[in-house]
């Protein structure tokens, strides 16, 4: 009777192991991963509906089976030999050590967090304009707080992932804010972030602090709260997204931090520059204006009057004419000429004159000789355009639109903003300011905007008195040729400021609100005016610059050749080599 | 240190005179090469998307595998780790030897990238935005070291390398696959839990850096996670050797 031979368990190793073994080892190390990326998909999303679209993974499935047979003594006797135990125990203690040091980080890197931009564009970088507002932080007596409040998660998971992008960005632009503020003095500026479906003590008494400030609690979702004692602001989302048309985004991807430093300083403005429009020469009404005076008004600025036959108040910050329609008096013209020697500001806006168009002047706004002592001429003719269809009658129409752009030749701090969005001025009614030859000595007049020479073709732009008295359509004499001056700045030895605008339609709601040129000149003028030359030039919004490299698909070809081919060639030859030289 | 630089040394000429090393270069430079002129012919964009968006996570996860599977596995499965653990070392120093033999490897297959660069320059005739392609390459640097730490402790686990790599590729990829699902599951889709799973993943920070931003939450995660990974691989060759 012979006793059955002793099984002895075979030893892995792979050198061992024949060709088409190690051969199924390698094809069943790519199913295997295919099959573990299918699975592992169906069960995250909860379907295996897409399992059909991953099937180039399973093709492998049999060789799978047929592999993992094959090499099953490998992998058991890896973790079930004494060696193997051990090593287990430390997977085992490294798995739950990893998962304390995942927490330790995430905790470590949103309360410790420092970094460094190193973009050319600095697109991750609070702006001198937002950092000269966080350095006035530091004098404050009480902290600003800011609450970010999230809204309900949408269903769809495109619009939560937007949504998601969107909270990212502004949580963290407002951490960078408060990284800056702590630098300087910590504690100046709070900031925290809270889910509104979120039932919390903190939410509810904050829930009713908005309440005592507003009265109001609705529309908080995704909108940033801005608390300084009792004074309370308010962002909402729209005022922060860009407008979306057709599901496609368009205007400034971002501008929320120009909103959130504007909303800083409208918070703390306790004492705000006063701002005088002048009246009882046949103004403007304000009214007509109500989006100049309310960004005015988030600038800080508080609206006052300047009356006819006072003098300027001394706390004047800038005086604004709004489109006279009667001539400034001998006395009102020598109260705007003591204050501006006096290192005076004026806004001023003239319009044309036209005395066949109801409401518009029928003399000049007597300022001439105020101008002129600023290098400044005002010419309230008209500037119109050559009339195309000739069957129409040919005539000059002063209604058309004017469209503005900034001076290329100009270096002024105004047109800064404007030349790096690109934008330009629309108006219409408009006439021309020059610059005079009479200038006082110190002072420095520019002109800052202009029409362009032509338009569309041969269409000339002119400014003529004779074109809008006579309707004709040819330029006369007394025609001053486009490109033709819209806008000057000038600035007077003592400190005096003036920005002369030819045409108040500039300012009016129907223009200030639909192009943004009109928006971004204005502010700007007004904060150069009132002293603030640091925030002239407006908050960018962040985005990266866009760089296209010239190449032409011979070029292609040739640095796919390179490239792809020869470098990999290159090496691996030089790979070859190498290993011939060691084995001679 | 005087250890840790020889075994170093070794590991890096033992990469440098063997076919392995070069083909893997090749192909490195191939897959690199193939999808930066696809992109840099379309988009024509210079940009560090156009040339190392897709490559930061896509060759380390392809290339950590290889480079790593036959660092501890092969010297088992040979009996020359017995050898190196008896001799007068200590088994940090093996660890980080054989971590930055094929860390600095990798950086020199990432240099030669340097050439596709320069030719992306060659046809733009403007300011190339220099600091943000340093930071991306830094960030390819780190998210390297991130995997060929973790293929290293995979090797230490396994006596045959074909197996330490398959497993490190298949952990490697389930990691990039999450990254693309947008469904996970719900728990990790909500408040601290889908922070917590974010901030888990080592693309959420491989991103930063490819923005141009270096902070130091991403430092911190890319340097700690590829400690851990030495620390355990250290605590293996322990346990073997008091085995």
């Amino acid at each position: 009777m012979t006793s059955p031979a002793p099984v002895t368990p075979s030893t892995p190793s792979a050198s061992a192991a024949p060709l088409a073994v190690r051969a199924f080892r390698l094809v069943g190390s790519f199913a295997c991963m295919g099959l573990g990326v299918n699975v592992f998909l169906c069960v995250a999303r909860g379907s295996w509906s897409d399992a059909a679209a991953l099937a180039p993974f399973a093709v492998f499935l049999p060789l799978l089976a047929l592999s993992i047979w094959v090499c099953r003594q490998d992998f058991v006797h890896s973790f079930t030999s004494p060696q193997g135990r051990a090593t287990l125990l430390v997977i085992v203690q490294g798995g739950l050590g990893l998962l304390v040091l995942c927490f330790a980080l995430y905790i470590l890197g949103y309360r410790f967090r420092a970094k460094a931009d190193f973009t050319s564009s600095q697109m991750f970088s609070l702006s001198e304009e937002t950092k000269l507002v966080l350095a006035g932080l530091k004098d404050l007596d009480r902290p600003i707080e800011i609450f970010y409040l999230q809204g309900l998660d949408s269903a769809d998971p495109k619009e939560r992932d937007a949504a998601d992008r969107e909270r990212a960005r502004v949580t963290a632009l407002l951490r960078e804010y408060q990284a800056h503020a702590d630098a300087l003095k910590p504690g100046r500026l709070v900031f925290e972030s809270y889910n509104l479906n979120e039932n919390s003590l903190e939410l509810n008494a904050l829930s009713k602090r908005i309440h005592d400030a507003t009265q109001f609690l609705g529309g908080l979702e995704e909108a940033t709260v801005f608390l300084w004692g009792e004074r309370i602001k308010i962002v909402r989302k729209q005022e922060l997204n860009p407008v979306v048309i057709h599901e496609k985004a368009v205007g400034r991807p971002f501008q929320s931090e120009r909103v959130f430093t504007d909303t800083i300083r409208e918070l703390l403005a306790v004492n705000p520059k006063a701002v005088y429009f002048s009246t009882g020469h046949g103004e403007r009404d304000v009214q007509s204006c109500a989006q100049f005076r309310g960004l005015l008004k988030q600038q800080t600025y508080a609206e006052k009057e300047w009356k006819s036959g006072e003098a300027v108040p001394s706390d004047a910050a800038m005086v604004i004419v709004l489109g006279p329609r009667d001539a400034f008096s001998e006395k009102d013209a020598a109260a705007l000429r003591a204050y501006l020697v006096g290192g005076g500001r004026l806004l001023l806006f003239f319009d044309p004159l036209l005395d066949k168009i109801q409401g518009l002047p029928r003399e000049g706004c007597g300022l001439d000789a105020v101008l002129n002592a600023y290098g400044l001429q005002p010419r309230q003719d008209v500037l119109t355009r050559r009339f195309i269809p000739d069957v129409l009658g040919g005539r000059p129409i002063p209604r058309d639109e004017v469209v503005a752009y900034p001076r290329k030749e100009s270096d002024s701090v105004l047109l800064e903003t404007l030349k790096f969005e690109g934008q330009h001025l629309v108006t219409t009614l408009t006439c021309a300011v020059q610059i005079s030859a009479a200038a006082g000595e110190g002072v420095r007049p520019q002109v800052v905007l202009e029409t362009p020479p032509y338009i569309r073709g041969k269409q000339l732009f002119w400014a003529d008195p004779i074109a809008a008295k006579s309707e004709s359509n040819e330029p006369g004499p007394n025609s001053l040729p486009g490109p033709v001056p819209v806008a000057a700045a000038s600035e007077g030895s003592a400190g005096s400021r003036i920005v002369a605008v030819a045409g108040s339609n500039v300012a009016v709601d129907q223009y200030f609100m639909n192009y943004d040129g009109n928006r971004t000149f204005l502010l700007a003028a007004a904060r150069w005016l009132a002293g603030e030359d640091e925030l002239v030039t407006q908050i960018q919004p962040k985005s990266p610059d866009v760089r296209v490299a010239k190449i032409s698909p011979e070029q292609s070809k040739i640095l796919m050749v390179l490239l792809v081919l020869g470098l990999p060639v290159a090496v691996f030859f030089a790979g070859m080599i190498v290993w011939a030289m060691r084995r001679t | 240190m005087r250890n840790f630089v020889a075994l170093t040394r070794r590991e890096l000429l033992s990469v440098f005179v063997s076919p392995l090393g070069y083909g893997t270069a090749a192909v490195f430079l191939f897959i690199f090469g193939l999808i930066f002129v696809s992109q840099f012919a379309a988009t024509k964009l210079v940009e560090v998307h156009t040339l190392i968006d897709p490559m930061g996570y896509l060759l380390p996860l392809l290339l950590s595998p290889i480079l790593t599977m036959r660092l501890l596995a092969e010297e088992r499965r040979q009996g020359t780790l017995e050898m190196l653990l008896t001799a007068p070392v200590r088994n940090i120093e093996v660890v980080l030897s054989k971590f930055a033999g094929a860390w600095l490897f990798y950086a020199c297959m990432l240099a030669l990238t340097l050439i596709h660069l320069f030719a992306m320059r060659f046809h733009y005739e403007g300011e190339v935005d220099w600091g943000r392609f340093a930071v991306g390459y830094l960030g390819m640097l780190l998210i390297a070291g991130l995997f060929l730490s973790f293929g290293l402790f995979v090797s230490s686990l396994f006596e045959q390398p074909m197996l330490a790599a398959l497993t490190s590729f298949v952990a490697s990829l389930s990691l990039l696959m999450v990254n693309f699902v947008l469904n996970v599951p719900a728990f990790l889709q909500e408040g601290v839990g889908k922070d917590v799973f974010r901030f888990t993943l080592p693309f959420t920070h491989y991103r930063n850096f490819l923005a141009g931003l270096v902070d130091t939450g991403d430092l911190a995660y890319f340097g700690l996670i590829t400690a851990f990974f030495l620390f355990l691989t250290t605590k293996v060759l322990e346990a073997r050797r008091n085995q």
